[in-house]
């Protein structure tokens, strides 16, 4: 027992001097993340719009495989962005950067957020939809209004996107190749490929203090998801 | 021409379940239509058809508003609703009241007017925009002034249908039409919607109503349709509201 | 109108693709990189060409499949077998011996299978067998699990049962697992030593280094993609780093590196009499 707490505290030691390796690993991770949540957002808003409002045949169909995707493991969508992008022409630069790590993890959580989109537009009450058209609303501004009124879902969705995204391993690691410059600065290493390429070499304490920023940051992100979804109680 | 809406031949089934079989009805401008019936009969149905929300499987709908027939959109543009317990927008009562004329004011109107009210919530006065003076002027004719900051969740069932009533006037419609306008009212707030029907009337709009009592029907209405399962069953002509005649059964769809 | 703003996006994201070209992606294994050894190597490197090099560390089998798809530039790995596999396939090109290091067989300190001290790491597997006591296989086509195989076949064994477990895992990890466990296992010195104080493990059959087994040896050759299929790679630059490996300066830097005061790794690039054998397959007929 004495063992794991002589680990944390040389862990907590670690981050309360951070180097440029912890440091730039976090601005990766949440540069990575972040840019992938900005550009999955507002496609799949109107994605979300289109399916929830719309009328046609296999919306069933769609939702099923919008769930399933939700459950696709990270390992896997870094697989398939691996193998396109080693195929794909102009786009064989891409492997190894930041930018691919973007793109995979906009496959990865954009089911997500789509799927939590859909449901909270199918929570708005189709009398709100009806109040609109009757009061003037053509299909787009009618769609609009009820987006807004979803917007507390809409908000959750990117929150539990975000989530998803900075906590994964398996697709970062994969099509980013986990890299640090010589000189430790991180390229595409993020919080959650340091802790496997440290623990992998044994330097546990480093390890750790990386999993206690995780923590640290998913803990908030569950409570801003917490606050979001019960917005009196938390006054 | 005496007819500014002309149905004819509507069908309409959800699904496997037929509201509406074959239904043709006129509504002339000026008047006061009421639609009674049983729950279930299709009132809502043939509203949902008349406001164009829904289109029947059969059957056409069609606007006269100057004589001519008045373009789908035209029409639309022109009429309002309010349903059978209103969905409100979470917004506050100003927002919901004025949300179609909103969406009908130049883009221009619309940020000044958002801006406005903006520095108003902020306290800070400036004089009322073109908007704000309508939607005060509605609020007052349903006996709700002076409150348009007010969360649409902080409202009382009377005080949410009256909102959901101003919503619909702010617009000055030519054609309203009230789904159970009166439903969850207390005596009071009735007696002032029924007020407010009753003023449209003189100002020689049109207004169309379900409503499940009939002496409320009896009280207000030029006409009287009678729906049940999906088809006409009666029309009654009551020369003037107020004066009750005895029914003269007439053929469906006069 | 789309389709010009697509074509537009697309012409730009090209140039500003081709502007990022002058980089270097070498694919390595992670008992390699985990060293440390080739962030050593590439701080002098840059000093050297200005050129930051992208090491992807993952297992060997992976590292040359990697190369096989054109996706790196070059390979550093330590599986001679495989290695004469590309190179005869054509995948991979110009071949140079780099370093060596060597492998020892490490144990628990009970010693159940009676193996400490033998000199022939054959023998050692046969009596580990023959005692069915625990053996911790990395079984992942890494160099490691080749040079493991490659001794279970000289010894005329095929290993299976319950004393024979399987980890999956990286070096360190597996020699973790070993430890807990008490089983014993093959691992390169290089990590064992950089481990040591964390392990409850200790040599039972020495290496060529320290006058052990020669079966043991684990040599290093460094290879490039073959421009000729892969003519977007940095060929010339690949080239450039093959040429920093192997020269003077890349020898010191890796004989020089030490942990706990032990090299890791003995340079083996620079021969007055070179044998011709690094340069292709050890089975080829020229």
């Amino acid at each position: 027992m004495g063992e794991i707490w002589d680990s944390f505290q040389a862990a907590f030691s670690l981050l309360a001097h951070p180097d440029r390796y912890l440091l730039s690993t976090i601005l990766v991770s949440f540069k990575v993340s972040g840019v992938a949540l900005l550009l999955c957002f507002p496609v799949s808003a109107a994605l979300a719009a289109a399916i929830a409002l719309g009328r046609f045949p296999g919306k069933g169909t769609l939702k099923l495989l919008i769930r399933t995707a939700m459950g696709l493991p990270s390992v896997v969508v870094g697989l398939l962005v691996l193998l396109l992008l080693s195929e794909a022409g102009p786009f064989k630069g891409l492997l190894w950067t930041p930018r691919a790590m973007v793109i995979s993890q906009l496959v990865l959580i954009t089911p997500l957020v789509l799927g939590v989109m859909v449901s909270s537009l199918e929570g708005v009450s189709r009398r709100v939809a009806e109040a609109a058209h009757v009061l003037g609303a053509n299909r787009l501004q009618v769609a609009w209004t009820v987006v807004k009124e979803a917007r507390a879902g809409f908000l959750t969705a990117g929150v539990a996107g975000f989530g998803r995204a900075i906590a994964e391993v398996g697709s970062v690691l994969i099509v980013g190749g986990n890299i640090a410059w010589a000189d430790g600065t991180s390229y595409t290493r993020t919080l959650t490929t340091a802790i496997v390429v440290e623990s992998r070499k044994g330097n546990f304490e480093t390890a750790l203090a990386f999993g206690i920023v995780l923590l640290v940051l998913v803990l908030c992100v569950n409570l801003i998801l917490g606050f979001l979804e019960r917005p009196g109680e938390a006054r | 021409m005496r007819e500014i809406i002309v149905a004819r031949g509507l069908h309409f089934r959800y699904g496997r379940h037929a509201a509406l079989r074959g239904v043709d009805l006129a509504v002339r401008r000026g008047e006061i239509l009421a639609v009674v019936g049983p729950n279930g009969a299709g009132k809502t149905t043939l509203f949902r058809l008349l406001t164009y929300y829904l289109r029947p499987q059969r059957g056409t709908v069609e606007y006269f508003l100057d004589g001519s027939r008045t373009p789908v959109r035209e029409a639309r543009r022109r009429i309002a609703a309010v349903l059978q317990e209103p969905a409100l927008f979470s917004t506050d009562v100003f927002g919901n009241v004025a949300y179609g004329l909103l969406l009908r004011a130049p883009w221009g109107e619309r940020l000044r007017t958002r801006f406005v009210r903006g520095l108003r919530r902020l306290r800070i006065g400036l004089p009322p925009t073109r908007i704000e003076r309508r939607v005060e002027a509605a609020l007052e004719t349903v006996g709700l002034g002076g409150f348009p900051f007010r969360r649409a969740s902080s409202l009382s069932r009377g005080e949410a249908q009256r909102v959901a009533l101003a919503r619909a006037l702010v617009l000055e419609p030519e054609v309203l039409f009230l789904d159970e306008p009166t439903a969850s009212l207390d005596p009071e707030s009735a007696a002032v919607v029924e007020g407010v029907i009753r003023g449209l009337r003189e100002k020689g709009k049109t207004v169309v109503l379900s409503t499940h009592d009939p002496s409320q029907a009896q009280r207000l209405a030029d006409r009287i349709v009678r729906l049940e399962e999906g088809r006409i069953v009666e029309v009654v002509e009551l020369t003037a509201p107020g004066e009750s005649t005895p029914p003269r059964p007439a053929p469906p769809g006069g | 109108m789309l389709k010009r703003f697509l074509a537009a996006g697309g012409i730009l994201f090209a140039l500003g693709m081709s502007l990022a070209a002058a980089e270097l992606v070498l694919a390595t294994t992670t008992s390699t990189y985990d060293t440390g050894l080739l962030d050593a190597l590439n701080r002098a490197f840059a000093e050297l060409f200005g050129v930051k090099v992208k090491v992807i560390a993952v297992g060997t089998g992976a590292a040359l499949e990697l190369a096989k798809r054109g996706v790196v530039d070059l390979v550093l790995v330590h599986a001679r077998p495989l290695e004469d596999r590309y190179l005869a396939e054509g995948w991979l090109i110009n071949r140079r011996d780099v370093m060596f290091n060597d492998f020892v067989v490490v144990g628990p300190p009970e010693d159940p299978a009676g193996v400490k001290g033998l000199t022939a790491a054959t023998e050692a597997f046969r009596r580990i067998a023959a005692a069915k006591a625990r053996f911790l296989s990395r079984g992942d086509n890494s160099g490691t699990h080749f040079r493991e195989m490659e001794i279970w076949e000289a010894a005329g064994i095929e290993p299976g049962g319950k004393w024979y477990l399987i980890s999956g895992k990286g070096m360190g990890e597996n020699l973790i697992q070993a430890s807990l466990m008490g089983a014993y296992t093959l691992t390169d010195r290089g990590t064992f030593i950089a481990m040591r104080k964390n392990l409850d493990l200790e040599i039972v059959v020495e290496g060529p280094v320290k006058g052990g087994d020669p079966l043991l040896m684990n040599p290093y050759g460094v290879m490039a993609v073959n421009p000729a299929r892969f003519p977007d790679r940095n060929y010339v630059l690949a080239m450039a780093y093959i040429g920093f490996l192997t020269s003077p300066q890349g020898q010191r830097i890796i004989a020089e590196f030490t942990v706990e005061g032990e090299p890791l790794f003995y340079p083996t690039a620079l021969k007055a009499d070179p044998d011709f054998s690094e340069y292709v397959p050890r089975d080829w007929r020229g």
